[in-house]
C-alpha cells in the first residue's frame, strides 16, 4: 500500500499535515520529495489509465 | 543536461504540461518534466497564465476525487458539489500549485484580468489569488 501524504519539515521532526487511516506505531517509509518537479510527478495516480486522458484532454471537464 | 535547440526562447506552458506530470502519463510525462527543467536550469523562459494555474487546480482536483472515491472523471465535477468537505480532505490541487509557485523562471502573464504580453504579476500573487478562491466560489457554477 503506498499513500502519499504531505508534511512539513521543523529542523527534527516531520509534521504530518494530514491525517491517515493507520493504526497507531505503525512503521512507515518516508520518500521525500523537494525539486517542484519531483514534487508534482505522480502527485495524482490514477488506477485506470484511460481516466489520465480524459482528464487532461476532455473539454466537457475545463473549468470555465 | 545538454541545451536544446532554440536555447532562450520563451515557452508558453499550456495546464497540459503540469499535467501530464501531476498524473505521471507514460507517454509525455517524462519530456514535459524535462521541458520544465530546461526552463527550470534557464535554456527557456517559461510563460503561462491564472487561467492556467486554474485549469491545473481543478483538473488535479477532478483527479484526486476520481482517484479517491472511485467515481468517473465526468461524474466528478457534480460529485465535487455535492461534497465540498472533499477540500479539507484531498489537498494534491493546492499541493500542485504550491510546487509551481516553487519553480523558478516561470513568469505568470495576468490574462485573466485583460492584460496580455507585458502585464505580469509574480507566482505568490498567483497563489495567493488561487487560496482566496474558496471552494463554494470554485464550484458552485451556475445553475446551482
Amino acid at each position: 500500500m503506498s499513500i502519499q501524504i504531505k508534511a512539513r519539515y521543523n529542523g527534527k521532526n516531520f509534521l504530518p499535515l494530514e491525517t491517515v487511516d493507520l493504526p497507531t506505531d505503525t512503521d512507515v517509509i518516508l520518500e521525500i520529495k523537494t525539486d517542484p518537479v519531483m514534487r508534482l510527478r505522480g502527485l495524482v495516480r490514477l488506477e485506470n489509465k484511460q481516466w489520465i486522458d480524459q482528464i487532461i484532454n476532455d473539454p466537457s471537464l475545463e473549468s470555465y | 543536461m545538454a541545451p536544446v535547440p532554440g536555447a532562450g526562447s520563451d515557452i508558453f506552458l499550456d495546464a497540459n504540461i503540469f499535467l501530464h506530470i501531476i498524473l505521471e502519463n507514460p507517454s509525455h510525462a517524462d519530456n514535459c518534466a524535462a521541458l520544465v527543467k530546461h526552463i527550470e536550469a534557464g535554456h527557456y523562459r517559461g510563460i503561462s497564465s491564472i487561467i492556467v494555474l486554474s485549469e491545473v487546480f481543478h483538473r488535479t482536483f477532478i483527479a484526486d476525487v476520481a482517484a479517491s472515491c472511485r467515481i468517473e472523471p465526468a461524474s466528478a465535477p457534480a460529485y465535487i458539489k455535492r461534497h465540498a468537505g472533499l477540500f479539507q480532505k484531498l489537498p494534491r490541487a493546492y499541493e500542485s500549485i504550491s510546487a509551481i509557485k516553487q519553480m523558478h523562471n516561470i513568469r505568470i502573464s495576468d490574462i485573466f484580468f485583460g492584460h496580455t504580453g507585458s502585464c505580469t504579476c509574480n507566482l505568490a500573487e498567483i497563489f495567493s489569488f488561487i487560496e482566496r478562491c474558496s471552494p463554494h466560489r470554485c464550484y458552485a457554477g451556475a445553475g446551482d
